[in-house]
């Protein structure tokens, strides 16, 4: 059984605002944003089992004036933010971002919108063309280029 | 006191074959594995959340199971990447089967550098052919790049990716040919035939895929070879006149226990057995077992990977079929106008899943938080395709596998440390497979180039030359068979012995070797030379 990390309720509300700004809604592709209700607890859930994020979490609002100031910065200049942290290469964030990422394209509602597959790959498979088989006559009528010894 | 025939130490690519071959001789073999079966019910594939599964990754100090032991690796540019468990590191391996060239092992006489194998490919190529069949190779006949050989059935198909690339080595007039894998196109041997479910790295659900846990060793046991899992051996034990009389291990309930044996045989990676090996340090071998050369743990070669992800206009195959499609062996030999000597293959990978395809265009910063996020993703997601070289490496006396002096696995037993540095030689071949392999993009039509790597930070699968073989005992750790120079009941059978590490995956070639051994074991059982 994985140890939970848990959170403050304020903590958890600016997880989810920076998960929607990481990938944010699309309605014109029918996208959810990854502040979605579904993905963010799936987002959530993988937050809470990374003991080293709680810690990276605390560093980081230390980092940028406190939870107050980051969740003012994300509000008025994201980018400038995400700018910053970027350059640091911080790694609370860079994690965030992984599983903000792994938590969105693993949801069913962005996959069947993406018109992909929302279940497991087996056992269906996949379809794999056999392709143009042509395209090798030019190398089967090279001389053998291995060296004899 | 258990007391067996052939005590084989591992359950991996080697063992698997080598216990295979030697079953028919009768005698009773037992091999120890630290690790258990694998049930392929619980790959990855069967659950939505398969790409994202941290147990079936390759980095053993980040899978850390109970039957992973750690590799430090803090003072190596590569970081190592295994499987501990029945069927090795073909448990994730990609199934990609290329056999060594016949230069490969002459390449001190050919040009100048390392050293020639004891043995030729002329040596190996009847248990080549052998092990092609008993793995299940697919392929193509008549590649200009090799001796004639026969695939025992059709190749892969080459989908969208392989043929986009294809594409552009024509337009350059380089060599392609559709890769030897060792995966069912058709069905074989009671396995199916590949579905292309895209998780190849992670474990063949469909079983289409070659691992030797449904190969080899199904068939071994059947002849009579005794496989124990969850069993992690600490030292070889050696008697009086210095012959080597079993192992101590510790079993599934971590007690300690002995097993003796007439013939010990180690095939535990090119980490794992330098380890095992320096482990068995002892007043007779001070150094190490079977180490009188100093030689053990030292030359360790990789694979140095330089990879290159190209964008297409058009969609391409993603994530969807075997990793594998099609390899280059234009650059393979030396050629003395360029600035480094041996040379590389490469190897096509498909493409990747959805949700790398978001994290690598977002870390290359193709795809941008926020705003324009979506658009940016379709660009890429199912467009990109890759080629990776696979470098050939040079056996270098400071690259190497040592006992870590701090750090121990779970039973206790010291762990490996890694110290690797790249050459120069590599460093040079990787930037000239990535100039060549922008060529091809181009050629190809590709719109843009997404990232280059070099080399694959955690890229250290092919683990080879930590005690080489060789005729002179001042020189390498086993002889022209495999047998220790040191210890004349110790044979030593996985990519260890590897004199160098050509430019290709090795699994064939490791696998090839363990049959050639095992029959060279053979031979002399029965002229009674094999101890002599």
């Amino acid at each position: 059984m994985a140890i939970l990390h848990s959170y403050t309720q304020q903590e958890k509300q600016l997880l989810r605002r920076l998960a929607g700004s990481i990938i944010g809604a699309s309605e014109s592709l029918d996208l959810p944003g990854a502040d979605e209700e579904d993905i963010f607890a799936e987002i959530l859930r993988r937050v809470e089992r990374k003991a080293a994020l709680r810690q990276g979490m605390a560093d980081f609002f230390t980092e940028f004036g406190g939870i107050d100031a980051v969740a003012n910065l994300i509000d008025v200049d994201f980018q400038a933010l995400m700018e910053v942290v970027q350059k640091k290469q911080h790694v609370f964030l860079a994690t965030v971002v992984i599983l903000v990422t792994q938590s969105y394209y693993q949801n069913a509602q962005v996959l069947r919108a993406l018109n992909k597959h929302d279940g497991p790959p087996f056992p269906r498979g996949n379809d794999l063309e056999q392709g143009d088989w042509s395209l090798l006559d030019p190398v089967k009528s090279k001389a053998p280029m291995f060296r004899e010894c | 006191m258990d007391k067996v025939d052939v005590l084989i130490i591992g359950a991996g690519a080697s063992a698997a074959a080598f216990a295979w071959s030697l079953a028919d001789t009768k005698m009773h073999i037992v091999c120890l594995e630290q690790g258990d079966w694998v049930d392929h019910q619980n790959y990855p594939a069967n659950g939505k959340n398969w790409a994202t599964r941290p147990d079936f990754g390759s980095d053993p100090n980040t899978r850390n199971a109970p039957a992973d032991y750690p590799i430090n690796c803090e003072d190596s540019d590569i970081g190592a990447a295994n499987f501990n468990g029945v069927g090795g590191g073909t448990i994730l391996y990609a199934g990609h089967f290329p056999r060594f060239h016949p230069s490969d092992f002459k390449v001190k006489t050919l040009d100048g550098v390392a050293d020639d194998w004891p043995i030729s490919y002329e040596t190996l190529e009847p248990y080549y052919e052998i092990n092609d069949r008993m793995m299940g190779v697919s392929g193509l006949a008549g590649d200009p790049a090799y001796p004639p050989k026969q695939p025992v059935m059709p190749p892969l198909p080459l989908g969208k990716s392989s043929a986009a690339l294809a594409g552009g080595f024509n337009n350059l007039g380089w060599h392609w040919w559709p890769t030897d894998c060792a995966i069912n196109t058709e069905t074989y041997e009671g396995r199916d035939k590949c579905i292309n479910v895209g998780t190849c790295g992670n474990g063949c659900a469909q079983g289409a895929k070659a691992s030797v846990d449904i190969t080899y060793w199904p068939l071994a046991i059947r002849a009579g070879v005794e496989l124990r899992t969850q069993c992690r051996v600490r030292e070889i034990t050696v008697g009086p006149d210095g012959q080597a009389t079993g192992a101590t291990y510790f079993d599934a309930d971590g007690k300690e226990q002995h097993i003796e044996a007439s013939m010990v045989v180690v095939a535990s990676n090119g980490i794992g057995t330098p380890r095992l090996l320096l482990n068995s340090a002892s007043d007779q071998f001070p150094d190490g077992l079977a180490n009188s050369s100093g030689l053990v743990g030292k030359n360790l070669m990789f694979h140095p990977y330089a990879a290159v992800d190209g964008v297409f206009e058009q969609e391409l195959d993603g994530g969807k079929g075997p990793h594998k499609g099609i390899n280059c062996h234009e650059f393979y030999e030396t050629d003395s106008s360029r600035n480094f000597v041996r040379g590389f293959s490469f190897e096509m990978n498909r493409g990747y899943g959805t949700i790398n395809s978001a994290l690598i265009g977002m870390a290359t910063g193709d795809i941008p938080w926020g705003e324009g996020h979506h658009s940016a993703f379709s660009k890429i997601s199912d467009h990109v395709t890759s080629l990776v070289a696979v470098c050939e490496d040079l056996p270098e006396l400071h690259n190497e596998v040592v006992l870590d002096p701090n750090l121990c696995d779970s039973d206790g037993i010291p762990a490996a440390k890694v110290n690797y540095r790249l050459s120069e030689n590599s460093k040079q071949m990787m930037q000239f497979s990535i100039d060549r392999a922008k060529e091809v993009f181009k050629a190809a039509g590709a719109t843009s180039i997404l990232r280059e790597l070099s080399p694959l930070p955690g890229g250290g699968w092919h683990n080879m030359g930590t005690a080489r073989m060789g005729t002179d005992p001042a020189t390498s750790v086993v002889n022209e068979w495999g047998r220790s120079h040191d210890v004349k009941n110790l044979f030593i059978i996985d990519g260890s012995i590897f004199v160098t590490a050509a430019g290709v995956n090795p699994t064939s070639t490791i696998q090839a070797l363990a049959l050639y051994i095992a029959s060279s074991i053979k031979d002399r059982l029965a002229d009674g030379s094999l101890f002599d």
